[in-house]
């Protein structure tokens, strides 16, 4: 399950998710610039991002909880968020999908709303 | 040749005494001198020089008493040929007077003139001499001054032609002792003439000198101080003693000469000598000195040339003092003043004046300090039971937070069913209405916002958004199986409504006011009542 909170750190709206999909992703967010001398030396030129890293989260969500999630993202898409991602983690950081993109692959009967959604969120934090 | 002769030397000295009963008399003091010129020996020989003084004591017990003084003088008159003639007088006189009880002025006093000439035609070397031994000593025990005076005249004249000689030696020895004195005295009053005078010439060599040595001494049982300065004369004050005030010694030297006036011949008095004070003060407890000095200096121009330059005017004194006192044994002042005054003129004259204020003022005010601090309390409540991963349950809380976003809406929205979609224009009264079956899935629902993404130089991520910028809503449908009037009528409403707001209800029954951002989306016909189309529209929930 994963856990939204927001605003951080004066969480008012919590919203609770199912665990993501397969094919979700964490990522650095680090870069690192080389540039190669005239005499072979090579330089690096970093940049750590304070530790932050990239998570990448694909939701299959039934239509009500798509709904949920949409007006979360409304009401919360440049405020910082607490994630609480399925391992436990916790994260902190602000959504940086943009556009966010439901799509309705299928139709999902018993489910809330009869419909299967889906949304690939992006979210940058750093782990607490 | 008997030459030499001398046929008499007679001292007679008369005194008298001043009181009425004229008790002191001297009545003779006769000196004889007999010379005998010897015919072969040729020898002078003086027998007898005697001098006889009488005095008649005053008083009863008659301690006062001159019987004789002699004197004998021998001579030898020198043989014919012979360049050495030699001529001495030894004399010595002794004179006493002594009282016990109360005695009124006395006066003892020799006069003695002695005169001796040595005369030779051809002498390699000649001198003439004279010693001449006083002494004078007046005792008593309770006086109110007493008084030892000595005055002698010497007269030595040596006559030649290659070297003369005049040569004198005195010696004075004064003493004055007493028990208990207002004032003690030792004084010496010497007249010394010396002269050399050359009759022939070529004259070699003619001098005259006096050496003189004063030794005065005046002992007290408390004080003894030695001052002694430096010329070719030599004196000698002390005074010494354990404890005393201020003790000073002053020897104030100078010189009466009685000389001869080559021009009248007559004995003149010439005062010349040394006149010095010496002063020391020696101090139980000194205290210390000081030196205080004070200068004043002015540079005063009334009016200035326009050509003049500035002058300026400086002093430079330098002042070394050093003293030295020895409390032990002879007590030895000594003082070096050194005195350096330097003056330059004729340079710039320039005045510096620095000022320097400084005002400090410390003003106590009531100040108040006040943090404002601001607390925002947030309540919210998560139940996380049943299908909370599927309904609609959002937690909202409560916040007194006025920048808080607006929370999501907790009301479950209310999706009904219902058959295809309904586009009308215009949206508040409708005259114009498509409607379509209802969209393929896969439609897209899309959310774009307008925000600002900043990574700070340490890294962190900054997103803001203001509440007024843009937020987007986007609805991508694609349809299949239209009919060719529904896609046709599509196509009329889309031309008809081009660039305006129009409503739709789409297939949950909820209703959107926006425009369609797709106008010049084709219809494809894929077959026999098989028309498909997309249909993007941008607008909000109503």
């Amino acid at each position: 399950m994963i856990e939204l909170a927001a605003p951080y750190p004066a969480i008012q709206t919590v919203t609770l998710l199912p665990n993501p999909q397969f094919g979700d992703g964490e990522a650095q967010t680090c870069e690192v610039a080389s540039r190669r001398a005239m005499d072979g030396t090579l330089y690096t030129y970093v940049k750590s991002k304070a530790g932050r890293r990239r998570l990448t989260l694909p939701f299959g969500l039934s239509r009500l909880k798509a709904l949920e999630l949409r007006t979360f993202i409304q009401s919360y898409f440049a405020s910082p968020i607490r994630l609480t991602d399925h391992l436990g983690q916790v994260w902190i950081g602000h959504f940086t999908s943009n556009p966010f993109e439901f799509s309705t692959p299928k139709r999902a009967g018993g489910w809330p709303g009869g419909e299967m959604q889906t949304i690939q969120l992006e979210f940058e934090g750093v782990k607490q | 040749m008997a030459d030499l002769r001398v046929t008499r030397q007679a001292v007679e000295v008369m005194a008298e005494d001043p009181s009425a009963e004229r008790a002191l008399r001297v009545t003779r003091q006769a000196v004889e001198v007999a010379a005998e010129d010897p015919s072969a020996e040729r020898a002078l020989r003086v027998t007898r020089q005697a001098v006889e003084v009488v005095a008649q004591d005053p008083s009863a017990e008659r301690r006062l008493r001159v019987t004789r003084q002699t004197v004998e003088v021998m001579a030898s008159d020198p043989p014919p040929g012979d360049v050495f003639a030699d001529a001495s007088n030894s004399l010595g006189i002794s004179q006493m007077a002594s009282c016990v009880l109360y005695v009124p002025p006395k006066l003892a006093s020799n006069s003695l003139s002695l005169a001796d000439n040595a005369t030779t035609s051809i002498v390699a070397d000649r001198s003439a001499s004279s010693d001449l031994l006083l002494s004078g000593a007046a005792d008593a025990r309770v006086v109110f001054s007493v008084q030892a005076t000595s005055t002698l005249s010497l007269y030595g004249q040596a006559d030649g032609t290659l070297a003369r000689v005049a040569h004198a030696d005195l010696t004075f020895s004064q003493q004055a002792t007493v028990a208990a004195v207002r004032q003690v005295s030792a004084g010496s009053i010497l007249a010394l003439s010396d002269s050399a005078t050359g009759l022939a010439i070529p004259t070699i060599e003619v001098s005259a000198g006096s050496i003189l040595e004063l030794s005065d001494q005046a002992e007290g049982y408390n004080a003894t101080t030695h001052v002694a300065s430096q010329s070719t004369l030599t004196l000698d004050a002390g005074s010494h003693g354990n404890k005393v005030a201020p003790v000073a010694a002053t020897t104030p030297i100078y010189f009466t000469e009685v000389t001869l006036d080559r021009v009248t011949f007559e004995e003149i008095e010439v005062e010349h000598g040394i006149f010095d004070s010496v002063d020391a003060y020696i101090y139980a407890d000194p205290a210390p000195t000081a030196n205080i000095l004070s200068f004043a200096q002015r540079a005063g121009v009334v009016r200035v040339r326009a050509d003049g330059i500035s002058v300026s005017a400086a002093n430079v004194l330098t002042l070394s003092q050093s003293g030295n006192r020895t409390p032990t044994g002879n007590a030895i002042s000594q003082l070096t003043l050194g005195h350096s005054a330097t003056a330059d003129v004729g340079k710039p004259a320039g005045s510096v004046l620095t000022l320097g204020q400084q005002a400090s003022q410390t003003i106590e005010r009531f100040v108040s300090a006040s943090s404002v601090l601001s607390l925002r309390q947030v309540v919210n409540t998560v139940l996380a039971e049943g299908c909370v991963t599927r309904l609609y349950t959002p937690f909202v809380g409560s916040t007194d937070d006025p920048d808080a976003p607006a929370p999501p809406l907790t009301d479950v929205p209310t999706l009904e069913r219902v058959a295809g979609i309904q586009l009308y224009w215009p949206i508040d009264a409708p005259t114009m209405t498509v409607t379509l079956r209802g969209p393929e899935l896969d439609n897209k629902d899309r959310l774009r916002f307008q925000r600002i993404n900043r990574e700070t130089r340490g890294g962190t991520l900054v997103v803001f958004a203001d509440t007024i910028w843009p937020k987007v809503q986007q609805l991508t449908l694609e349809f299949t199986g239209l009919e060719e009037n529904e896609a046709q009528s599509l196509l009329s409403f889309i031309a008809a409504t081009l660039g305006k707001e129009i409503g739709l209800r789409d297939w949950e029954n909820r209703h959107w006011a926006g425009v369609i951002t797709s106008p010049d989306e084709p219809i494809i016909r894929n077959g026999r009542h098989n028309i498909s189309t997309a249909l993007e529209f941008e607008g909000v929930p109503v």
